[in-house]
């Protein structure tokens, strides 16, 4: 067995993720600290949404790269290919939706989404396809993929604990729920009520998710779920956090918040594919012979067909 | 900081690269547990090399007859758990411990964790990893003996 630490391969994808993120808000919590004390003295505006949104949009890139190449390490048949097919359409989604509402909100003369149609309803449909799009296809996602950990003997049951947790989310998405359905029913409030609703649900997952990778360990794979109930909970408990500190702080501020729940979240889900790049390209990285002469054939009662 | 055990046993078999190497040494110097834990790894290492390789220098002349005649028992006995170690070993990197504890029963015959674990890889990391890891597990065992010790 030899392994060296190989920053340049894919093995090491988690840890750039992790120090990019890492890096990127340390510099952001900078540049919102300068901003925040140059506007006492000076007149400065808010800063551009645009920059923010696209740092999140590049993450959710990444993991749509990542969860291809997770996807092509399956067969055909495969439980967890249709498992990363769906969350590979997520990402997608979310990129999608990212560029476009990004585009629409762009008065350029050349831009290229501007002739297609209005621009609000271009945003619309950007915001529609990384909220709802987006949410649905990964809660489908995680649903499969625990039904496959439940296969295999990884399924739990929650505690009270647990269950606490994800009914702080859940009282929250209703909260915002009544808010919401009290006021004049528009489109931005449909998509917002089903974003809430979709939140609730992939709280519930992800309790389940967390529970199960805590009952596996600490391996690769188990870091790769593991990240997934993280981004969802850093997006439950994020939105909570904003929207109670909406009530006592200016929307200026909030809205200047968050970037730093979504980019973190982001981040979490890309590093969710990475860890199981890493643990793929672990595994064949160290091929010593062809699997032809594997003795495995030595066991033909034993071994599972796939 | 303490490195975990599977980095001392990284260090001990040179598989770390120079920058960690060196700042595992520069921690052992300080530390007695870690260094305890080094030489208890060496030492179990020195054990296992002599036992699988069936050196006679591991076995005591003083012993006697019944003393070879185990060492000679528990040799042939080697390869099943030996395979049971490293599947192990594979399940604990890809999933963890409680995977692995969990999945290793009381009564669990070395080929029948073996096929568990294969499917777990190829469930989960799809089948060429766990080809591959099926390589890794059974590298230098002998399945001669293997096969013939899981045959009912």
């Amino acid at each position: 067995m030899t392994r060296t630490e190989d920053w340049g391969g894919l093995e090491s994808a988690p840890r750039w993720i992790i120090m990019v993120t890492g890096a990127y808000l340390v510099l952001g919590l900078f540049a919102l600290y300068v901003w925040y004390s140059a506007a006492q003295r000076l007149s400065m505006q808010t800063p551009s949404a645009g920059a923010e949104g696209l740092s999140v949009t590049g993450m959710a890139a990444a993991q749509a790269w990542l969860c291809l190449l997770v996807f092509r390490s399956f067969q055909r048949g495969a439980p967890l290919r249709r498992v990363w097919l769906l969350i590979m359409l997520s990402a997608i989604a979310h990129v999608a939706g990212g560029l476009i509402a990004q585009a629409s909100e762009t008065a350029w003369l050349l831009n290229p989404l501007v002739p297609l149609g209005s621009t609000e309803q271009l945003h619309r449909t950007g915001l529609i396809l990384s909220g709802p799009v987006q949410m649905a296809l990964l809660a489908a996602g995680l649903l499969a993929a625990l039904r496959v950990l439940r296969r295999f003997g990884f399924g739990v049951r929650p505690k009270a604990i647990g269950w606490a947790v994800a009914g702080i989310l859940i009282l929250f998405a209703l909260t915002r729920f009544g808010e919401t359905a009290g006021k004049q029913f528009t489109a931005d409030s449909a998509i917002s009520l089903i974003r809430t609703l979709l939140l609730c649900v992939l709280s519930v997952e992800a309790l389940f998710l967390w529970l199960s990778a805590v009952r596996m360990g600490r391996g690769l794979i188990a870091k790769c779920w593991r990240a997934f109930a993280i981004g969802i909970f850093v997006i439950g408990f994020g939105e909570a956090a904003l929207w109670a500190l909406g009530r006592y702080f200016p929307g200026w501020l909030v809205a200047t918040l968050d970037w730093y729940v979504w980019f973190p979240a982001a981040a979490v889900f890309a590093l969710a594919p990475a860890h199981c790049v890493a643990a793929v390209r672990r595994a064949t990285g160290r091929v010593t012979r062809p699997s032809s002469d594997l003795p495995v054939r030595a066991f033909p009662r034993t071994v599972p067909a796939n | 900081m303490h490195p975990r055990t599977a980095t001392l046993v990284a260090f001990s078999d040179a598989e770390l690269d120079s920058g960690r190497s060196q700042r595992i040494a520069r921690h052992l110097q300080d530390c007695q547990e870690c260094q305890a834990a080094l030489d208890r790894i060496s030492k179990e290492k020195q054990d296992l090399s002599a036992f699988t390789s069936g050196s006679q220098r591991a076995l005591d002349a003083r012993q006697g007859l019944a003393a070879v005649l185990a060492t000679i028992a528990r040799w042939h006995e080697a390869p099943a758990p030996e395979l049971t170690s490293r599947a192990r070993a594979q399940i604990e990197i890809y999933f963890g411990c409680g995977a692995a504890s969990f999945m290793e029963g009381p009564d669990i015959r070395a080929d029948e964790l073996l096929a568990k674990t294969l499917a777990l890889m190829a469930a989960f990391l799809g089948q060429e990893a766990a080809e591959a890891v099926a390589g890794e597990i059974l590298r230098g065992l002998d399945c001669a003996a293997l096969t013939a010790e899981v045959s009912p």
